[in-house]
C-alpha cells in the first residue's frame, strides 16, 4: 500500500473544521434531497414510476399495440373543452417540450405547467429530463470528487477505498440513469432508483463517518505500513 | 514534509473544485436562463375547437395510437421529404358509420427560438388539407406568427394538397418557415398513417 500523502488526524484545526463542515453540509444536503424526493415524488417504486414514467402511452396500450398494431378510443368533440382530455396527437418523444414542466426549474416552466394538462397527462418531456440530468450529474461530479478525495486520504486499505469510491460513482450515475430509463424505457427501472438512492446514502454515511473518525478520533499508533 | 504534501494536495483539490464549478457554471446557466426568454405560452385555440373545424361534421372521431411501420415511414420520407417521427404516434381519425375514413388530424410540435409551438393539421380522405391551426406559441413570439402565418386557423393552408405545400413561401421568415415545416410533417405523417396518397 502506498503511503497516503496526508494524515487526516494530524491536520490543523482549521482544516479539520473545514472538512467536517463539508461533510455535515453534504449529509444535510443528502437528507434534504431525500425529503424533497419524498414530498415531491414519493419514496416507493410505484411513486417514482408514476412521476417519471411515460403516461402518454400506458402499459396496457403498449401491449395492445404490440398485439394488434394500434389502439383507438372514441373522442367526443361535443364535450366542453376539458383540458385534461386534450391529448395532442404526436410522437411521444417530440411533443410540447415544456408543457408539462417540472416545478422549480425556471419561470417559463412554471407558466407552462398550466398548459401541461393539454397533453392529457403530466409525462415529463425530454427537455425536462435533460435539464434534471445535467444539473444533477454536474453536482454529483462535485460530490464524488469532494468526498472521494477525502476518502482516499483515509487510512483504509486501497481496496476498501476503491470499493467505496467506485460504489458511490456507480450509485450517483445509476441514480440519474434509472430516472431516464424509467421515463424512456420502462417504469420497472424505478426499483433501480430506490436501490441507487439508498446506495448513495449508505456510501456517503460510511465515508463521512470514517473521515470524521480519522479527523477527530484517537491518534493512530500504527505506522502506514502496518495498516 | 507533511506540510508540503498537505499544501500540494490542498492546491490540487482546490484546482479540481474550481474547475468543476467553472464547468458547472458554463454548462447549466444558459440552459436555465434561455427558457425564460420566451415568456409564458399563449393558447390561440382549444384542440377540440380546432378539430371541429378540420374534421367532417357528424363523423365519428377516434383517438388512435399506433406506430408507423418502416415502409410507410420510408414512403413518407421519399414522397414528402420529411422524416416522420418514430415511436407510437397519436392522431385523430374521422369515420362514417360504414367505417370509412373521412379525414384525420395530427398535432405536431417543435421549438421556435426559445419556446415551443403546436400545430394541428386536418386532411380529408384524399389527403387534402381541410384546415391547419397554430394552437399556441410563447408570449414573446406571438407577434412573429400573427404577422406572417397568423394564429389559430391559418387559411393559407386550407384546401392544399401536400405537394402544393411546396408553393408556400416563408419569405425568409423564421416563424413562417417553422409553421410550414410542421404542416408538411403533419401531412406526411397523416398520409402515411391513413394510407392516403399511396
Amino acid at each position: 500500500m502506498m503511503a497516503t500523502p496526508v494524515d487526516l488526524n494530524t491536520l490543523s484545526t482549521p482544516w479539520k473544521v473545514l472538512i467536517s463542515g463539508f461533510l455535515v453540509i453534504l449529509g444535510a444536503g443528502y437528507l434534504s434531497a431525500a425529503l424533497n424526493a419524498a414530498l415531491a415524488v414519493g419514496l416507493s417504486p410505484a411513486a417514482i414510476a408514476d412521476h417519471y414514467g411515460n403516461k402518454r402511452v400506458s402499459q396496457e396500450e403498449r401491449a395492445a399495440i404490440a398485439e394488434q398494431g394500434f389502439v383507438e378510443e372514441e373522442f367526443s368533440l361535443d364535450d366542453e373543452p376539458a383540458m385534461d382530455e386534450m391529448d395532442h396527437g404526436q410522437h411521444d418523444m417530440n411533443n410540447m417540450e415544456d408543457m408539462a414542466a417540472m416545478p422549480g426549474m425556471d419561470h417559463s416552466q412554471h407558466d407552462m405547467a398550466d398548459m401541461g394538462a393539454m397533453q392529457g397527462d403530466d409525462t415529463l418531456p425530454p427537455q425536462v429530463m435533460a435539464q434534471l440530468s445535467h444539473v444533477h450529474l454536474l453536482g454529483f461530479s462535485f460530490i464524488l470528487l469532494g468526498i472521494g478525495a477525502l476518502t482516499c486520504l483515509t487510512r483504509l486499505s486501497d481496496k476498501t477505498k476503491a470499493i467505496l469510491v467506485g460504489t458511490l460513482f456507480a450509485g450517483l450515475l445509476g441514480d440519474i440513469a434509472s430516472l431516464n430509463l424509467t421515463r424512456f424505457v420502462t417504469t420497472d427501472f424505478s426499483y433501480l432508483t430506490i436501490f441507487t438512492g439508498t446506495l448513495i446514502g449508505v456510501c456517503l454515511a460510511l465515508m463521512s463517518l470514517r473521515i470524521l473518525w480519522e479527523l477527530w478520533g484517537p491518534t493512530p499508533t500504527q505506522t502506514w505500513d502496518q495498516l | 514534509m507533511l506540510g508540503n504534501s498537505l499544501e500540494t494536495a490542498g492546491r490540487h483539490f482546490i484546482t479540481a473544485l474550481t474547475s468543476a464549478l467553472f464547468i458547472f457554471g458554463l454548462s447549466s446557466q444558459p440552459a436555465l436562463a434561455h427558457k425564460g426568454h420566451a415568456g409564458p405560452p399563449v393558447q390561440f385555440m382549444e384542440l377540440k375547437e380546432a378539430l371541429k373545424g378540420m374534421l367532417p361534421v357528424n363523423a365519428k372521431v377516434l383517438k388512435r395510437k399506433e406506430e408507423l411501420n418502416k415502409d410507410a415511414a420510408g414512403w413518407a420520407k421519399q414522397k414528402y421529404g420529411v422524416e416522420p417521427p418514430t415511436g407510437i404516434l397519436t392522431y385523430f381519425v374521422a369515420r362514417n358509420e360504414a367505417g370509412q375514413t373521412l379525414g384525420a388530424a395530427y398535432i405536431t410540435n417543435t421549438h421556435y427560438r426559445h419556446g415551443d409551438i403546436a400545430v394541428v393539421v386536418g386532411i380529408d380522405a384524399e389527403g387534402r388539407i381541410t384546415q391547419a391551426a397554430l394552437l399556441n406559441a410563447n408570449e414573446k413570439y406571438v407577434g412573429d406568427f400573427a404577422a406572417t402565418v397568423g394564429t389559430g386557423f391559418m387559411a393559407r393552408f386550407a384546401g392544399l394538397k401536400a405537394e402544393e405545400l411546396a408553393t408556400q413561401s416563408d419569405d425568409g421568415n423564421e416563424a413562417a418557415k417553422a409553421v410550414i415545416e410542421q404542416v408538411r410533417t403533419a401531412v406526411a405523417v397523416l398520409a402515411a398513417l391513413t394510407q392516403t396518397g399511396h
